[in-house]
């Protein structure tokens, strides 16, 4: 329960952080744009039902297309990504599986698995929001070559985000011997 | 039917999925061809005071006043310059029975990224505008007020896939219609021109003022290139476009005397 709380604080979080500040990040005439909201999506618990992904991401791409004004785009990639995403963790899944009250990290997970989980998510959403906005098969070309800069640049920012915020492995700096003299 | 209701329990993510996406899409659909409705005006009025509100917090006060009214008050008097000229040139366009008066305005929110992209201005149905007036920035055609709010407007620019624009080449050339092809903010391309025309690079494309949003003769762009087909018997032309969309801030929109008169006869003629 305490992951889910988090991960949902998480979420808030970065969609005001996208809203606020990120929005304005458009670079290259538009093929690198950065959706830092994402991040969020990525860091929801494996517990969470289908369902519940599909509606979150839902709300979350609503929410996002009322606040910045994109009718429908990032609600359209929103809940796709959502719908793809337990498809998507089967990629990069330990054998083991992962544990269900667990958001990944690379604390738990390593770098590898949690760049190609936000890899694959990031890319997942970038293209269907570039693809529908397209609207065109003449411009999949394009939404798939938007889709990977806008991969990249996002991944490394979650990959920045991820070094500086999130979980530290619990130093044992407590010098207390506990051996009895 | 219990089978039905049984299959959709069965599958109940993928119809929610099915049902979101549809709903998404319409939104999308809804939008992106000409945004109007309830929908548009809700979004634009949440967007908009969002974006006063972030605006506020990091404009410098009085440098930004100061600085506004004198750009507003420019632009003012760019347009009034430009009717005046336009009189002399022809003493059809902004005579005292059929003037053109302009409206300046701010743009604060716009997207230039996308292949559906709008403009929100500062000014709205108090202001006196209306769907259907013709916006410039820096006295050349940039967009078209689709819908207005109480104190905000949105506007279609010319780099909006859904937008088609009546223009002439030169003052006596060929009609044809603009429209943009979602590549580049600076270019456009127009079409319908006969192969007969004979055109230059660097030649002026201009309104034809036939759509009633623009007076004739208003810059629209330059020439850049020539695209022709044997088979067709019309010929393209890659317009660059002289609004400046990637900086586009301070703005006027046009209005008409008379504009309901014309419109109450067009849609007489429909009947």
């Amino acid at each position: 329960m305490n992951s889910l709380i988090r991960s949902i604080g998480i979420l808030i979080l970065t969609c005001l952080l996208q809203v606020l500040i990120f929005r304005y990040a458009v670079f290259a005439d538009g093929w690198v744009i950065i959706c830092f909201h994402i991040y969020g999506l990525i860091m929801l618990p494996f517990e969470l039902s289908k369902t519940s992904y599909i509606l979150i991401g839902a709300v979350v791409g609503a929410l996002m297309d009322v606040v910045l004004l994109t009718g429908g785009l990032h609600m359209a990639a929103g809940v796709f990504t959502c719908f793809m995403t337990p498809w998507l963790t089967t990629f990069i899944a330990p054998r083991e599986g992962f544990t269900r009250e667990h958001s990944i990290s690379v604390l738990h997970d390593g770098w590898g698995r949690f760049l190609g989980l936000s890899s694959l998510i990031s890319f997942t959403y970038m293209f269907s929001l570039f693809a529908v906005e397209g609207w065109k098969l003449s411009l999949l070309p394009n939404a798939i070559g938007k889709g990977v800069a806008s991969t990249i640049l996002c991944v490394i920012l979650f990959s920045i985000v991820q070094g500086l915020f999130g979980p530290k492995p619990r130093s044992n700096s407590n010098n207390t011997s506990t051996y009895h003299w | 039917m219990r089978t039905l209701i049984q299959l959709i329990i069965r599958n109940h993510r993928l119809v929610l999925f099915v049902l979101l996406e549809i709903i998404a899409l319409s939104w999308v659909a809804s939008t992106h061809a000409r945004p109007r409705g309830t929908l548009a005006k809700i979004g634009m009025e949440i967007s908009t005071s969002w974006t006063d509100a972030v605006g506020r917090l990091i404009d410098y006060k009085d440098f930004k006043t100061n600085n506004s009214s004198l750009l507003i008050e420019n632009a003012r008097l760019r347009t009034e310059n430009m009717s005046y000229r336009s009189l002399s040139m022809s003493s059809r366009l902004f005579n005292s029975e059929n003037s053109w008066e302009s409206t300046p305005a701010e743009i604060i929110r716009y997207s230039t990224s996308f292949k559906n992209n709008i403009l929100v201005a500062n000014k709205g149905s108090l202001a006196g505008l209306q769907p259907g007036m013709g916006m410039l920035e820096n006295g050349v055609v940039a967009g078209l007020i689709t819908e207005v709010s109480v104190n905000h407007s949105l506007v279609l620019p010319i780099i909006h896939l859904s937008t088609n624009w009546s223009v002439r080449l030169g003052y006596d050339g060929a009609v044809g219609i603009l429209n943009w092809s979602g590549e580049s903010v600076e270019y456009a391309t127009l079409t319908d021109i006969p192969l007969s025309e004979h055109i230059l690079p660097g030649d002026s494309v201009i309104t034809s003022g036939f759509q009633g949003t623009f007076p004739s003769g208003i810059l629209v762009g330059k020439v850049e290139q020539l695209i022709v087909t044997e088979a067709d018997e019309f010929q393209s032309v890659t317009i660059k476009l002289s609004a400046n969309y990637k900086r586009i801030h301070y703005v006027e929109f046009l209005s008409k005397e008379g504009t309901h008169e014309i419109d109450s006869l067009l849609s007489k003629s429909s009947l």
